[in-house]
């Protein structure tokens, strides 16, 4: 009897620890306990427990300008994203149908992907100075363009190719052919490019805040890493995660529901 | 009066596939092109609906009009359906309507019509992926027949079809075209399915393709898979068998081609 009910108990706790979000929440809650009795014992100057960063992150979104610096963050990832989004969809698209524009532009692309785009940012300065608009947003557009369109490309080039020959077959031609075949056969591919996208966009939106900027989450935190506000740093570091995390998902969302014919792509980064 | 006309081609790495083809096609007609594997048949297809140009030759249409791809004479049932995913049935349907710049309504009437006449009614709105392969077949064949071609090509349709549903939507399709005075080419290497469609057949030799012969199927009644299984049926099927075999006698007879002439 008692053998079998420990067996019992035994597959329950199996069962339990075999469900993946069980797992991730016992992993992150042994990750802050870690955490609160190691921070809890050295120079708060240097690093803060996780219930300091809790009300320094209540104090600053409540009280301070978090809200504000927040939105700046987020407007200059969405703007830059949708208008990368505006040049590297119908890029690639010309690229993957195109195989002349494909060999006369995909130079180009290697050369920014290969490029750690931060370095441009001394050039940026040298031309356009204090003026932050231009800078920022070529350097936004260095990050998010490129997986953008290569993964156009490649999901034009994956889509099967007999199906833009069905379109011709029944007579459909440039325009109609694009809107009707290509680009809902190359979605999954354009999705998973916006997706890898938005994660550069915020990278490249970091960049800029940090190096260039006195607004947005980026130039909080060197702001508050000036005033050796540990526990602020802290805040604004998982606040940009959260957007991150955020924005993947609402394009993750999109994915599933615009997708449900498809298998799936993962795309390129 | 509806007549096919394709000469020479020889595009790929310079490699003539197809040499001297020449036949016609008389208005609701339905002929098969048969040969082996590799003869062709499939560029063949592409060229006389238009995807692919030949190198010198002509596809006509009542003795004068050529073959246009912005205004196909010819509609495709493809051998893998090439059904668009992401559109349910009526969608797919309305395609080529859609090219032709037929109004939304009417669209959606006519593939209607064709939906309820390949039997698919009730699955307006399912997705290629919800149906088996031989519903998807049968969008393709609405889709191809929507568009009222003048001439609809089927490349080796009841191949990705389940072998216990093949010769059934085989009867079906072929009293679809019947009924409609459908003038109908068929690309097979299945002389079964040849003899049990077609009013005429015609058999290409190996690369380069050529006509070998053709042959008329005057079977008595009704064209159907019965008539197959008379003894003229058989005489001609051994015809066009051993025709099939002396093309590929002294080449290496692999298993997978022996197995196609079956």
């Amino acid at each position: 009897m008692l053998r079998s009910r420990g067996a019992l108990s035994d597959s329950t706790l199996k069962k339990f620890l075999r469900n993946g979000w069980t797992v991730r929440v016992i992993s992150l809650v042994i990750f802050l306990i870690g955490w609160q009795i190691f921070a809890s014992s050295v120079n708060p100057l240097i690093f803060v427990p996780p219930s300091v960063v809790a009300k320094r992150f209540l104090q600053l979104w409540f009280t301070g300008g978090l809200p504000i610096q927040t939105l700046i963050t987020l407007e200059t990832v969405f703007v830059s994203l949708a208008i990368s989004a505006l040049i590297g969809i119908p890029i690639g698209l010309a690229m993957g149908t195109r195989k002349i524009v494909e060999y006369g532009i995909d130079p180009y692309v290697n050369f920014i992907y290969s490029l750690p785009v931060v370095v441009i940012i001394p050039l940026a300065v040298i031309w356009f100075g204090s003026d932050l608009w231009p800078s920022t947003y070529i350097i936004v557009f260095l990050h998010a363009v490129p997986p953008i369109l290569i993964n156009t490309m490649i999901g034009v080039k994956a889509m099967n190719r007999t199906l833009s020959e069905t379109g011709r077959s029944f007579g459909l031609r440039g325009i109609g052919l694009l809107r009707k075949i290509i680009v809902p056969g190359s979605l999954p591919y354009i999705l998973a490019g916006l997706r890898i996208g938005v994660g550069l966009a915020i990278i490249g939106t970091m960049v800029v805040e940090i190096f260039l900027y006195n607004t947005g989450l980026g130039y909080e935190l060197v702001f508050f890493q000036n005033r050796f506000d540990t526990a602020a740093v802290i805040v604004g570091i998982l606040v940009i995660m959260a957007i991150g995390i955020g924005c993947r998902e609402v394009i993750r969302f999109l994915e599933k529901r615009a997708l449900a014919w498809s298998v799936g792509a993962t795309g390129v980064a | 009066m509806c007549k096919n006309y394709a000469a020479v081609e020889g595009p790929r790495e310079s490699k003539v596939v197809l040499k001297d083809v020449s036949f016609s096609v008389d208005d609701g007609e339905i002929i098969s092109i048969i040969g082996p594997t590799g003869c062709g048949k499939t560029t063949l297809l592409r060229i006389i609906s238009g995807l692919t140009i030949p190198d010198s030759g002509r596809v006509m249409f009542n003795e004068s009009q050529l073959v246009d791809l912005n205004n196909p004479q010819c509609a495709i049932v493809f051998q893998n359906f090439n059904l668009l995913p992401w559109r349910n049935t009526i969608g797919n349907i309305e395609l080529g309507l859609e090219a032709k710049g037929v109004p939304k309504e009417e669209r959606v009437k006519i593939a209607m019509y064709f939906l309820e006449l390949v039997g698919l009614k009730g699955f307006e709105r399912h997705h290629p992926h919800e149906l088996s392969g031989g519903m998807q077949q049968r969008v393709g064949l609405a889709r191809a027949l929507a568009v009222s071609p003048q001439v609809i090509l089927f490349d080796e349709p009841f191949n990705s079809v389940d072998i216990m549903l093949r010769e059934s939507l085989q009867g079906e399709v072929l009293k679809i075209l019947v009924e409609n005075n459908k003038t109908a080419i068929f690309i097979t290497h299945n002389v079964y399915e040849a003899v049990s469609l077609s009013d005429k057949i015609i058999t290409l030799s190996t690369r380069p393709g050529t006509v070998k012969k053709i042959y008329t199927v005057d079977l008595p009644g009704p064209r159907s898979d019965k008539k197959v299984r008379s003894a003229e049926g058989d005489a001609l099927v051994e015809n066009i068998r051993r025709d099939l075999l002396e093309e590929l006698h002294g080449k290496s007879l692999d298993a997978q081609i022996a197995r196609s002439v079956e």
